[in-house]
């Protein structure tokens, strides 16, 4: 797993799960968004306590989320939404499946945790398909958390597809420990306090992000 | 007594198809755009069902990873794929589907024999054996064909159907109507009145068996495993059980198949065998069956 050979690197001490990446997020983002009926294309990496027995797919181990999440469109009630959480590996595959929801105006949203460099990539591929595309910072918890819910309310309403790409809270060379510039502003501390308003346990997510990181 | 009627390999899977989508709304086909538009089997269905049930991807969209999106929300999904477009990745979906969820996936293969291009270079067997959960069955006759894509479609969980393309235009006897055959049950055809012989085989070698057979004056069992995934182990270890002696019939490299068999009949009949495990591989497009006849009488006089 990628945050455990980080680890063993040195370059990622005392950081845990997918919040060591600054997509932390992108997971409470899609939690949130998801209603009844909706369903989440996600890896464990991606695990989140509102999501869990909603994943297509049965272990943590599907690949090709976007597509898997094309697939799951085409089952989907009238009003409901899938979202597809994509890693940073885009490539032709999931522009075409793109282009297909696109074409077809499926209920789909994907959310690509994307690093700077390649943010362009994804919007890229977005333009070349027609999809709506939104550019987001996951250190503005917020923002993400409205855009994904935007999303999925413009696929709920038949509308087509949005990819929301989403940078890492913290660029690369920052990540061998979080120390927030303004203690009072820190988007973790935000965070926390958002997942407690919305009856979330900040020590379950972090268990969740344990376990999905292999401690 | 069923009734009958003789039609090809590729009519009867197209039947069994268009049966069971007639049968269930939930059945719905997928292939890529290319595939679709070649295939024999599908080709006639789009227009009795339309593009909604009849679902053409982009070329480059992995029709495995949709078909388990798919299923994931309660749709059986017939998807077809070449040979060259399962790697190791594009098959892995295929092993998520949850075995409770509420679809199943049955991933139909159009094999030819090796096709252009790196991936096709490794026989199409091993990388499904190396696919968790999934069952693997490959039909030799028109009736299996039928028989068999019936009985996946019906099963839940994930399935592939290794279809013979130069199987496609041979003919035989189908029964008429809903006609189930469950994976994991091999046939036996007994030659002679003494085999000393089990010849084990599936898809366009068990044909090639048949009639070399024919020509081998060789008193002995030919095994059609049709399934390879599960096998049948009572099937084999019965019929070594009465003959002593095993070939496996394969397409040249290792298809993984016959180490299969080899494994099992090791752990479960070893007592029974007088002679060595063999293999006799066949090269692409081989149909000698003079050549396996020879084969098969060299075994037999061991």
């Amino acid at each position: 797993m990628q945050v455990a050979e980080e680890r063993k690197r040195g370059r990622m001490a005392q950081l845990e799960g997918a919040g060591a990446r600054g997509w932390e997020a992108l997971e409470a983002a899609a939690s949130r968004a998801l209603r009844e009926g909706d369903a989440l294309a996600a890896s464990a990496e991606w695990l989140t306590p509102k999501a869990r027995g909603r994943r297509v797919g049965s272990s943590c181990r599907l690949t090709d989320m976007v597509a898997a999440g094309l697939g799951a469109t085409f089952g989907a009630a009238p009003g409901t939404a899938v979202i597809a959480l994509a890693g940073p590996e885009w490539g032709a595959a999931e522009t075409a499946a793109l282009a297909t929801a696109v074409r077809r105006r499926a209920p789909l949203v994907v959310v690509v945790a994307t690093p700077e460099e390649t943010a362009e990539v994804a919007r890229t591929a977005a333009g070349s398909c027609g999809a709506v595309f939104e550019l987001v910072s996951a250190a503005e918890v917020e923002v993400v958390l409205l855009a994904v819910e935007t999303a999925c309310h413009v696929a709920r309403a038949g509308q087509g597809p949005t990819l929301v790409a989403c940078r890492p809270a913290a660029p690369a060379q920052a990540r061998r420990r979080w120390e927030p510039r303004e203690p009072s502003n820190d988007p973790i501390e935000r965070y926390a306090g958002r997942l407690g308003q919305l009856g979330i346990s900040v020590a379950e997510m972090r268990e969740v992000a344990r376990s999905a990181a292999g401690l | 007594v069923t009734p009958t009627t003789k039609i090809s390999y590729a009519q009867a899977l197209s039947e069994a198809i268009r049966m069971e989508m007639h049968r269930s709304p939930e059945v719905v086909c997928v292939a890529s755009d290319g595939a679709a538009a070649r295939s024999p089997i599908t080709a006639d269905l789009a227009t009795a069902f339309g593009s909604e049930r009849i679902i053409k991807l982009e070329a480059n969209v992995r029709p495995v990873s949709v078909a388990v999106g798919m299923a994931a929300r309660g749709m059986r999904v017939i998807c077809e794929a070449r040979t060259a477009q399962l790697g190791p990745e594009a098959l892995a979906p295929l092993s998520e589907l949850d075995p409770g969820a509420p679809g199943s996936v049955v991933l139909r293969i159009p094999d030819g024999g090796p096709e252009p291009g790196g991936l096709a270079l490794s026989p199409i067997e091993g990388r499904l054996l190396d696919t968790p959960h999934a069952s693997l069955v490959a039909p030799a006759t028109p009736a299996d064909a039928k028989g068999m894509m019936v009985g996946c479609i019906r099963a839940s969980g994930s399935h592939c159907v290794l279809e013979s393309e130069p199987l496609y235009a041979s003919v035989g006897d189908v029964p008429e109507g809903s006609h189930l055959v469950q994976s994991g049950t091999a046939t036996i055809e007994a030659w002679g009145e003494r085999p000393k012989l089990s010849i084990v085989a599936y898809g366009a070698g068990a044909r090639l068996a048949d009639r070399a057979l024919q020509t081998a004056g060789v008193d002995a069992e030919l095994i059609d495993l049709r399934s390879l995934r599960p096998l049948d182990r009572q099937a084999l270890t019965s019929s070594i059980g009465r003959t002593g002696k095993a070939v496996v019939i394969e397409p040249e490299g290792s298809t993984r198949v016959g180490a299969e068999v080899a494994a099992l009949l090791m752990a479960h009949a070893f007592e029974y065998l007088d002679g060595p495990l063999t293999r006799i591989a066949l090269a692409p497009g081989d149909e000698d069956a003079a050549r396996l006849a020879e084969g098969i009488e060299d075994l037999a006089r061991y």
